[in-house]
């Protein structure tokens, strides 16, 4: 089974580092990450990948316009967004919905719910 | 009261002449006393002079028969004279040494009168008061001289009884004078009291018509006095009166009205003070709600504070869980322990922050229908850590068949997890934790509002009864005012933020629940939470949450 792309996109660092170690860990992923959204799209299409895990709070571009820039996009509307966010109030999450993505993770999480999340959305994506 | 009033009328009149006649007698005693002496030496002397007179006349005329010794023309002027005055009793001649010549007397010369009086000395007048048994009489006694030589005396003798008869006649006169000066005066002033009293008297009577409700009467009084100043008073005073009596229905009239005015100011006021209650009421009660607001608005703040925090605090969370999740598969076997505690008390961290957002957090009730004790249950798991030492025994007195509340479960088990932590941590050297539920029933206050069947008894309310009762340190009565408020601690940084009861609190009131603390210093809390029962609508789960 080919590995799945993963794009990241999140503001700390240190989290797109370690969370990218621990997908790749599972050697089921290859994980880009993106510190910001400013290149986003041209990432997107070099780099093709199977899934967005996205952030909703960041400084410039934050998550619901990530959502809408990724809405506009030929390739990016048919991405399915896991949104990663430390913001767990119902109305960011309805909010995120709207947006059309397919799952929204509160941070901390644990390892093995994010890739059980991942990997059921990728299969039901593959199913389809 | 007539009768009294008219003798009050002649009583004035009396009193007026009573002192007048009094005076007017007084006066006519007192002017005969002084008059009677004065005019009876009056007509003494009179009569003595007229006597000197007569005797000097006499004796003048008798000169010439004197001289001539002439007895009978001496007795003839004597007669004569005699005759001629009636006060005369009689006439007599003497010679030098007092022998009686001749005298008028026809029966004989009586006896010791020849000796009764003589000149003076000098040869002068003298007059002398003789006592003839019946009568007095003043003897005068002049002499007769030619030029110069005495020949002898003349005396006469004049009538005293005179002065009596003309003394009472006077007298008579005088009384009978003055007893009509008198009588003329008590009528005048009898007259002139009654023209005076006349004004006293119209002014009665038109008093007495007044009185009789008649206040057309007026009194002309034309006296020119005081009596005529009262007579206008009088009438000014009526005029006045009438003026009153006449707006008498007006004022009547104005009284019912004002009455009305007062009667409606009267409920006006009372409807005002309860106005003023409702008002006093409302007041405190947007003195509460401005409270809750201040509250509320501090949530708020702090919620904002709370979410951002939240947020930023949970990133590096986030990054520490897969840290050490990485870590996980490289450590040994005998270390994955650690691994665990880390993850655990990330997960402790998360649930603070976690608090604090419920804390902010102001929708997103989930009521569900709940069995209150297995809330109690789950909060004590989660307070066992608490006391892992196991000093405290915990007593649980749970109520069977118990209606299901409509709580939200996570909330409330917030709620008793934050009581439960405090009473654990007020006995930090031991004691008994006693969890108690139950039912209770109580008549709802306010009538429903569709008692359409006024008969109907008041709806019972029903209530489960949480309380969670300590043996610790106790809340002062000081600290009790303040342990409701946000970040009210009296602990150790470590130990507590003061934010459990403020959560606890906010959560209860959400469910419209009462939350109470009783409390004795080191003696033990007792915490009472009230939830209401609700008839649970079926199936109808408000249900925000995704
Ligand atoms: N059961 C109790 N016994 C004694 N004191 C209590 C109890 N519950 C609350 N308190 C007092 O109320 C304060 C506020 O409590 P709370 O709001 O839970 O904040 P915290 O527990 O973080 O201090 C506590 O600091 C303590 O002084
Ligand atoms: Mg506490």
């Amino acid at each position: 089974m080919a590995k799945k792309k993963i794009l990241i996109v999140d503001d700390e660092l240190d989290f797109l580092k370690i969370v990218k170690l621990n997908l790749e860990q599972t050697e089921k992923f290859e994980v880009l990450t993106l510190s910001s959204a400013h290149e986003l799209i041209s990432h997107l299409h070099s780099f093709k990948p199977d899934l967005i895990l996205l952030d909703m709070v960041m400084p410039g571009i934050g998550g619901i316009e990530v959502c809408d820039m990724l809405n506009d996009d030929l390739l990016g509307k048919t991405l399915p967004v896991i949104v990663l966010s430390a913001l767990d109030k119902v109305e960011d999450k309805l909010l995120a919905y709207k947006k059309g993505i397919v799952g929204y993770l509160t941070k901390p999480i644990e390892k093995d719910a994010l890739i059980a999340k991942i990997e059921s959305v990728l299969e039901s994506r593959f199913k389809r | 009261m007539k009768e009294s009033s008219r003798q009050k009328k002649g009583a004035l009149r009396d009193k007026i002449l009573f002192p007048f006649i009094i005076t007017d007698l007084l006066i006519v005693l007192l002017s005969v006393a002084i008059i009677i002496p004065v005019i009876s030496g009056v007509l003494k002397n009179t009569l003595k002079q007229k006597g000197l007179y007569i005797a000097e006349s006499v004796a003048l005329h008798s000169l010439e028969y004197v001289l001539t010794e002439n007895q009978l023309e001496l007795i003839k002027v004597l007669r004569e004279e005699q005759e001629l005055h009636k006060e005369i009793s009689y006439l007599l001649i003497t010679d030098l040494k007092g022998k009686v010549i001749c005298h008028s007397f026809k029966g004989g010369l009586p006896m010791g009168l020849e000796k009764a009086n003589s000149l003076g000395s000098h040869q002068k007048n003298n007059i002398i008061l003789l006592d003839t048994g019946k009568y007095f009489v003043y003897d005068i006694a002049v002499p007769l001289t030619v030029q110069g030589v005495l020949l002898g005396s003349l005396r006469v003798g004049v009538f005293n009884e005179s002065i009596p008869r003309i003394l009472s006649k006077i007298i008579f006169m005088l009384i009978a004078l003055i007893s009509l000066a008198i009588f003329i005066k008590i009528l005048a002033s009898y007259w002139f009291t009654l023209a005076a009293m006349e004004p006293v008297k119209k002014l009665q009577r038109a008093t007495e018509a007044m009185m009789c409700g008649d206040l057309s009467v007026r009194v002309r009084i034309n006296s020119k006095d005081e009596l005529e100043e009262l007579g206008n008073a009088f009438n000014a005073t009526l005029e006045k009166l009438e003026q009153i009596l006449v707006s008498k229905d007006e004022l009547s009239r104005e009284v019912v009205e004002r009455k009305r005015a007062e009667n409606a100011a009267l409920a006006v006021n009372a409807k005002l003070e309860q106005n003023v209650e409702e008002l006093a009421e409302a007041y405190a009660k947007l003195k509460e709600s401005q409270k809750e607001l201040l509250q509320s608005a501090k949530f708020g703040a702090i919620g904002q504070l709370a979410s951002s925090v939240a947020h930023e605090v949970r990133n590096p969370l986030a990054i520490i869980m897969q840290s050490i999740e990485y870590l996980d598969c490289k450590v040994a076997p005998e270390d994955k322990e650690i691994i665990q505690m880390a993850k655990h008390n990330i997960q402790r961290a998360d649930t603070i922050v976690a608090t604090l957002l419920d804390f902010a957090k102001e929708k997103g009730l989930n009521v569900v229908p709940v069995d209150i004790n297995s809330i109690i249950e789950d909060s004590l798991i989660l307070t066992h850590y608490s006391n892992r030492e196991g000093k405290i025994g915990i007593v649980k007195e749970l109520g069977k068949d118990l209606p299901q509340v409509l709580v939200d479960r996570q909330k409330m088990k917030q709620v008793l997890v934050n009581v439960n932590l405090n009473a654990l941590q007020a006995m930090p050297n031991g004691g008994t934790l006693f969890l108690r539920t139950y039912l209770a029933e109580f008549k709802r206050l306010q009538a429903g509002g569709e008692n359409k069947n006024g008969d109907q008894p008041l709806p019972v309310k029903k209530a489960v009864i949480i309380e969670i009762e300590d043996e610790g340190a106790g809340i002062s009565e000081e600290n009790l005012k303040n342990v409701f408020r946000p970040f009210f601690t009296t602990k150790e940084e470590t130990m507590g933020v003061g934010l459990g009861l403020s959560v606890a609190k906010n959560i209860v009131a959400m469910h419209n629940g009462l939350i109470e603390i009783k409390s004795r210093l080191n003696q033990g809390t007792k915490v009472i939470i009230t939830l209401t029962v609700k008839e649970a609508p079926n199936g109808k789960e408000e249900d925000i949450d995704c």
